[in-house]
């Protein structure tokens, strides 16, 4: 589904309200231009909970590509969970697609680590992921639950 | 509560002096912001009860837009790519003969 740069722009700043009514610290969010004619942003969002070693992460980026005159599609993305309490990592990623597709059939990968840099297999395959919210709010649930990520239960892509 | 991270829709309804179901209904009608676990799971952190609380939780308004040009950052920089398949490089190798 294609927006306008002005309908991105406000869907940015829903995802960095939403995660800062949820208690995460968040840098006001900027809708960045590319040289390629793309438009996308990355944000930080410091969770809140216990800082030691550090506070949990969410990252989330895009980058949206020009389908039109002001109209973009969202092309790329990464939501990133590192959960440096719990000291493991969760991740939806979206990028280098056509070698994706061509050396394992899918579009989408994951990463998952029940321990924090010792993963079992560095992509699972993965669905597309619909839009920043359902990443976000799924790596928020991820993150709320002291149980397993469950990373055994995924597809490793090797 | 202070030790607590999360509360759950029961602990804010007794917080709130109010039944689970209201708790429900201003999570559902997004007015209280929680993390949906599951089906029927919420959690609420306790900074966002705070939030709620006193009154501060903010209103979506749109990001700026940046009036300069950046160069393209790449998504996924530094993650090793998957290896070629076996069936991959067959289907590549009788391509190119």
């Amino acid at each position: 589904m294609s927006e306008s740069l002005q309908q991105v722009a406000s869907y940015l700043g829903g995802l960095a309200v939403h995660l800062r009514n949820l208690g995460a610290e968040v840098p006001e969010p900027w809708l960045e231009r590319y040289d390629t004619g793309e438009i996308g942003f990355a944000i930080a969002a410091e969770l809140a909970g216990p800082e030691a070693p550090k506070s949990a992460v969410i990252t989330a980026e895009e980058i949206w590509n020009p389908v039109g005159a002001d109209r973009y599609e969202r092309a790329e993305y990464g939501y990133d969970l590192i959960d440096y309490p719990a000291n493991r990592r969760r991740a939806f990623h979206m990028h280098d697609v056509s070698a994706y597709l061509a050396r394992r059939g899918v579009t989408a990968h994951e990463h998952c680590e029940e321990l924090l840099g010792k993963p079992t297999c560095d992509h699972y395959l993965g669905f597309p992921v619909y839009s920043g919210y359902e990443g976000l709010n799924t790596l928020l649930a991820c993150w709320s639950d002291p149980g397993p990520l469950g990373c055994a239960r995924l597809r490793c892509a090797r | 509560m202070q030790d607590k991270q999360f509360l759950s829709p029961n602990d804010v309804a007794s917080e709130l002096s109010v039944s689970a179901s209201t708790v429900l209904r201003l999570i559902h009608e997004q007015r209280l912001p929680a993390i949906r676990v599951s089906e029927r799971i919420y959690r609420i952190p306790v900074a966002a009860f705070e939030k709620y609380k006193a009154g501060a939780l903010e209103s979506p308004s749109p990001a700026r837009i940046s009036p300069e040009i950046s160069k393209r950052p790449r998504i996924g920089a530094g993650e090793s790519m998957p290896e070629a398949a076996e069936t991959t490089d067959a289907v590549a190798r009788v391509r190119s003969a």
